[in-house]
């Protein structure tokens, strides 16, 4: 019985895992015939590089300054109100990234209040950057709230009746304490920025980011013309992953006694 | 002084007080059991939670609308929550308005010698056993110079060694500092130790204790000690024979 559930266990999640890995380990395998650095001289490939990690940089930098505040507040509040809070900040994750474009064209687009006043806000990096930071938002909200409610609120207690106010109280005891537990949110939320691809495309087809540049070289060039680029993009990804779970690690209470 | 009058909270089923009392600079020893509203008690007091009802008055100065950090109230916790992202000096230094002032860090040094922390300044704090821990989070209360002092049950996580050891360091640390000082716990063998006056709380409700033999009542009753027992573990000078000879 214990032979069979085992086996059981095993080919079912054998299964998922062999279904995610070969992929990778198929671009992996004709990495030898592709001339990746080759393709790292085609400008409009090593542009639309350079435009997702700064356009991912820019959002997340917005989704930290703004996101970890809003855990917090989501983590002090009311339970009804905290509850109602997480459901309208995980919305975007909850659509599709092409209903995440929808939305905000529908707000920021050429035809919209801000478009009629004469705010271009699509078809340039700011376009990106709003689609990025729509999408990518909730990895730091969610992930920072649930930081801040795993502390101890008498740490913050203490700081207080130590004479330290509200504020000071927030970045030299609350951060402090919580940054292990923030700090993957952060990274999950640059590496969605750099791959978004459905609500960006709907707000700024150009200039264009890596992934609708990769979408265009396969139309164009099939598959020969986009693993390249495929390559470097998963390089990029896989090492944020890497600091991902080197954060995560770090918060573990077997290896770190922070939290 | 701290005088409270008419504290009531209402948390959930919950109903704390009215809980009246006047603290000069003694210590007064608030008893009882799991749930009784000792913490809550303390929490009006330092301003962590707001009062339905009643007034907190402290030097004849009301300060109901107080912010925490303005009270002047030390406040130390239970499980002591030093700050596990500061070494021990850190945490001493914490609250220090200007912690490269000479005069508070000769304060500080004093005060680290006095609670016998001084040589754990540059360790961690998780590295600290329970009863370092209790002293270093007192010594880093007592730095701020707070005008009142409150602690809640600071010794329940202490094996019984480290217990007797640091009652008596806290009641000749009580008698030096003349504070008024709030002392909650469940124990009433300490209590009997520190307290110069007591109040009782059961499920809410305050019960002054106003003199020795309502006390040696209480804890006969709530808490089966006899009374030669009580009497027993009573040594001087400690608070309750030098009552008896005023008596």
């Amino acid at each position: 019985m214990s032979l069979i559930y085992r086996a059981t266990i095993l080919a079912l999640s054998g299964f998922l895992f062999l279904f995610v890995i070969i992929p990778l380990l198929g671009v992996v395998a004709r990495v030898g015939s592709l001339n990746v650095l080759e393709a790292l001289k085609r400008p409009e490939l090593l542009s639309s590089i350079t435009l997702s990690l700064e356009t991912a940089t820019v959002s997340t930098t917005i989704c930290a300054l703004t996101g970890i505040p809003l855990g917090y507040v989501m983590s002090r509040t009311a339970p009804k109100l905290s509850a109602l809070l997480r459901i309208v900040m995980a919305i975007p994750l909850t659509i599709p990234p092409l209903i995440d474009g929808a939305l905000l064209l529908n707000v920021y687009g050429a035809a919209s209040l801000f478009g009629r006043a004469g705010f271009v806000l699509t078809q340039n990096p700011v376009g990106i950057v709003l689609a990025q930071t729509f999408v990518a938002s909730p990895f730091v909200v969610l992930t920072a709230a649930s930081a801040f409610e795993r502390l101890d609120p008498n740490y913050e207690y203490v700081s207080r009746t130590l004479g330290k106010g509200p504020g000071q109280t927030f970045l030299k005891v609350t951060l402090p304490l919580t940054k292990t537990g923030i700090a993957p949110g952060i990274v999950l939320a640059w590496v969605r920025s750099l791959g978004e691809f459905g609500a960006t495309v709907m707000m700024a087809y150009n200039p264009k980011t890596v992934s609708i540049q990769l979408w265009e070289d396969n139309a164009i060039g099939g598959m020969a013309m986009m693993l390249p680029g495929v390559f470097l993009v998963l390089i990029v990804s896989c090492s944020a992953l890497g600091l991902w779970f080197w954060l995560s690690g770090l918060q573990n209470p077997r290896k770190h006694w922070l939290i | 002084m701290l005088t409270v009058k008419g504290l009531t909270k209402q948390l959930g089923a919950f109903h704390l007080g009215p809980v009246d009392f006047e603290l000069n600079d003694e210590v007064l020893v608030v008893l009882g059991d799991n749930g009784s509203g000792k913490t809550t008690l303390l929490n009006l007091i330092t301003g962590i939670l707001n009062p339905d009802a009643g007034t907190i008055i402290k030097d004849h100065n009301v300060i109901n609308s107080v912010p925490i950090e303005r009270r002047k109230i030390g406040y130390v916790f239970q499980n002591t929550c030093l700050f596990p992202h500061m070494q021990v000096r850190s945490n001493i230094t914490y609250g220090l308005r200007d912690p490269t002032d000479k005069a508070s860090l000769q304060r500080v040094d004093h005060l680290v010698k006095m609670l016998g922390v001084a040589d754990l300044l540059n360790r961690e704090v998780f590295a600290l056993s329970g009863g370092e821990q209790q002293r270093v989070a007192l010594a880093r209360t007592l730095a701020t110079q707070p005008e009142v002092l409150v602690m809640d049950e600071p010794m329940k996580n202490l094996d019984f060694k480290t217990r007797r050891r640091l009652v008596s360091e806290l009641k000749n640390l009580f008698t030096l500092l003349q504070l008024p000082t709030i002392y909650v716990t469940h124990d009433p063998r300490e209590a009997l130790v520190l307290g110069d006056t007591f109040l009782t709380l059961h499920k809410g409700r305050s019960v002054p204790v106003e003199n020795l033999s309502q006390l040696e009542n209480l804890l006969r009753q709530e808490y089966g000690l006899e009374p030669n027992e009580i009497h027993q573990r009573i040594k001087p000078p400690l608070p309750l024979q030098r009552k008896s000879a005023e008596e």
